[in-house]
């Protein structure tokens, strides 16, 4: 272990002890490793952009590049400065041009991909739990496979029942009744969903906090094991 | 001919009409004479008479007019020619009440004398060959009694009387509102007016044992947690079996040697600890393969996470940077990023981190991870390291267009966090599946390690990630029940408080 080595470790020990600090409330000592923190991650994202991005894809193109590149280079150089604009008041409309681009491209791959990656093919998915004929079908059991399905479709007809927000008013009370019913068992299946989400971001949590304890006891058992005399 | 045009502004109006319906102006006389009386000069004479309707005015008020106008007789006619053989033809066309000018102005009832009239007044005179709708208004052929024309003819009267006087109309400035709509421009105000007011905060119930109890749980909690650290000793035994993670483990035994495989690190600091002891074991078993490994990352903070995780957690390997794995990097730009990456990767990440050249092109050779590597495709395994749902659907999202085709035999397969699992597993359980494989948080990469028989990591913190859960079950199924029964107990009994009886 280098002393570079052992510094980042104190330094880890003391922000971990630090942060741990929050259990007797909101403290300093929490707001400065929260600081220190945020503060790292936003410097180095900073570097991060500025080495990956705008030196190798702006700055050396425009330098070293041939005709075509400078050109092409150009294109955002233009419109970098003018989403720069934004920070003024009254130049502000002149980044209106790059933001619509931003905003446009990312969303039309957001839709995009949300359409051809997930709404088809999940769509596709429960279709083909009903497909008998299918590959799994024939080899899982026909009947585990049918009630898998139906618990499915059920769950998910259900849920989206309970998001039905029309005039209740207008159904027959029977009608509406059987809809209540069928609404709140929607709610069952979204409870059970949250419950699952719940249990996987504590699950989460508990890792990280295993993994810091381990750390500090593995720094504490060095840090001994270095001063006792090896027997 | 069924209108009545009227004399002022020319428009049709009903026969029966009094007042013009759009000017107002008058279409009767107010002393018509009788269907039956013939009119004669002197009567013409006295209607034409302005005392009659006005009192008399003194001819020297009079303006000085620089026209000379005839006196007032039997004979006057200002009609000219073409309007008297109009009146000759026919009186069926004229109201009945204007007999009189027909007849005189017959030629027969005596040539009018023609009077000199200056010529500014000539031309307001309208064109004789325009044939009149209805003869004029017997008032305007009287002299006009008041004002600078008086004495004039043919003009409209100055007096009050022309005018129809009505009463003004009041138009009230007070909102007709219902009594409902009342109601609610009354809620509305109060709840701006209660908007910016500051209001006390409830008062928060103190419960002392509430403050030992979670001292409690977190004391128990540290204990069991510290006593695998602190003991090193491992109990409990790793999951047996998972099939994401078998499906895993299957696809990563069936790579080649020398396997190109892309790894994307997209996961935070916060929760590297879980998705890189997840992760450990998977990777380990690639290096194992001896697969090439290329790192990218569309999170900046990813690259730095990349190498870090290959120079510690996987230390035990011989893996070196440009020869065994290549590190490509930033994608910048989110899904859009993503979507341009998986299109075209040489183009979107065309150095390694240091700076490098990275791909093989005709001038130079390239690196040996990505030699033979043009596109997605051409990866055996793209393995996404993540922590954030978001993420994990845009990698899916954006590489379905190019793994979904039936020809690809590339697969995607993801480790995850915990937290991440149920947004996932909908697309491992898809058919056809989406994601080949998964092994989600601590639990995953256990599962992961006891198929490879090579605990690492997930061992090592299986121990106190068991307890930890187990604590924490109890102590939740201790809190409900606990919530559940203290108010029956608490519950004061039938009649207790209650006074007399």
């Amino acid at each position: 272990m280098t002393w570079l080595d052992t510094a980042g470790a104190l330094v880890g020990f003391l922000l971990t002890l630090m942060v741990f600090s929050y259990l007797i409330g909101d403290n300093p000592l929490y707001r400065l490793a929260v600081h220190l923190f945020i503060g790292v991650a936003a410097g180095y994202a900073a570097i991060m952009a500025i080495n990956t991005v705008i030196l190798p894809r702006l700055i050396l193109p425009l330098i070293g590049g041939n005709r075509d590149e400078r050109l092409l280079a150009l294109v955002p150089v233009v419109l970098g400065w003018l989403l720069l604009t934004k920070i003024s008041s009254r130049l502000a409309p002149l980044g209106s041009l790059p933001m619509a681009l931003l905003v446009g491209v990312a969303a039309a791959a957001a839709v995009g991909g949300a359409v051809t990656g997930t709404i088809l093919p999940q769509a596709a998915a429960s279709i083909n739990l009903f497909d008998l004929r299918g590959e799994e079908s024939l080899n899982a059991d026909l009947g585990l496979h049918l009630v898998n399905g139906v618990i499915v479709l059920f769950g998910t007809a259900a849920t989206l029942a309970y998001f039905h927000f029309g005039d209740q008013a207008q159904m027959a009370p029977r009608v509406r009744g059987w809809f209540e019913g069928f609404r709140q068992a929607g709610q069952v299946f979204i409870a059970i969903t949250f419950g699952f989400l719940f249990a996987g971001v504590y699950s989460a949590a508990l890792t990280a906090l295993i993994e810091r304890i381990f750390t500090l006891v593995d720094l504490i058992k060095n840090f001994l094991g270095s001063l006792l005399p090896a027997v | 001919m069924d209108d009545l045009a009227c004399p002022m502004c020319g428009k049709a109006n009903p026969l029966d009409a009094e007042v013009c319906a759009h000017c107002q102006a008058r279409l009767t006389p107010l002393f018509a004479p009788d269907s039956d009386e013939q009119r004669t000069g002197e009567d013409e004479a006295r209607l034409a008479t302005p005392d009659d309707f006005f009192p008399a005015v003194e001819p020297e008020t009079y303006p000085d007019l620089t026209i000379e106008l005839p006196a007032p007789s039997s004979d006057e006619s200002v009609l000219p020619q073409e309007a008297a053989d109009e009146a000759a033809r026919g009186p069926a066309d004229l109201p009945q009440w204007l007999n009189w000018i027909s007849e005189a102005s017959r030629p027969d009832s005596g040539k009018p004398e023609q009077a000199s009239t200056a010529s500014w007044l000539e031309e307001m005179r309208p064109p004789y060959d325009q044939t009149p709708t209805r003869p004029a208004d017997s008032r305007l052929e009287r002299p006009e009694a008041a004002g600078p024309l008086a004495g004039l003819r043919g003009v409209l009267s100055a007096r009050p009387e022309a005018i129809r006087s009505r009463k003004t109309v009041v138009y009230s400035d007070q909102l007709k509102v219902t009594a409902n709509q009342r109601a609610h421009a009354d809620l509305l105000k109060e709840l701006l007016e209660t908007e910016g007011v500051p209001q006390p905060a409830p008062p928060r119930k103190t419960i002392r044992s509430e403050y030992f109890l979670r001292w409690g749980i977190l004391l128990v909690l540290l204990l069991v947690l510290l006593w695998p650290a602190l003991t090193g000793v491992r109990r409990a035994p790793l999951p047996v079996y998972q099939e994401e993670a078998a499906e895993l483990n299957r696809l990563v035994d069936q790579l080649p040697e020398k396997a190109p495989v892309l790894i994307g690190f997209d996961y935070d600091p916060g929760l590297s600890a879980e998705v890189e002891a997840a992760a450990a074991t998977v990777i380990d078993h690639l290096m194992l393969r001896g697969a090439y490994l290329t790192l990218v990352s569309t999170s900046p903070t990813g690259p730095l996470l990349a190498e870090r995780f290959m120079r510690i957690t996987q230390a035990g390997h011989s893996y070196a940077s440009g020869i065994n794995y290549v590190n490509l990097g930033y994608v910048p730009g989110g899904s859009v990023g993503l979507l341009n990456f998986v299109g075209s990767p040489q183009r979107s990440l065309p150095y390694t981190l240091d700076g490098t050249p990275a791909w093989e092109t005709a001038g130079q050779d390239g690196l040996p991870p990505l030699k033979g590597v043009a596109a997605i495709e051409d990866f055996a395994m793209i393995l996404v390291l993540v922590a954030d749902p978001d993420t994990a659907r845009a990698w899916v999202e954006q590489l379905q267009a190019r793994l979904g085709r039936l020809q690809t035999l590339t697969s995607l397969v993801m480790v995850t966090s915990a937290q991440v699992e149920p947004m996932i597993l909908p697309y491992y359980y898809a058919n056809p599946r989406q994601v080949h494989g998964i092994v989600a948080g601590l639990r995953g990469g256990a599962a992961y390690a006891r198929l490879t028989g090579r605990p690492g990591q997930p061992g090592r913190f299986w121990d106190a990630y068991g307890s930890g859960l187990l604590v924490s079950a109890l102590a939740i199924l201790a809190g409900g029940l606990v919530s559940v029964l203290l108010p029956l107990i608490m519950r004061p009994a039938p009649g207790e408080g209650e006074v007399g009886g």
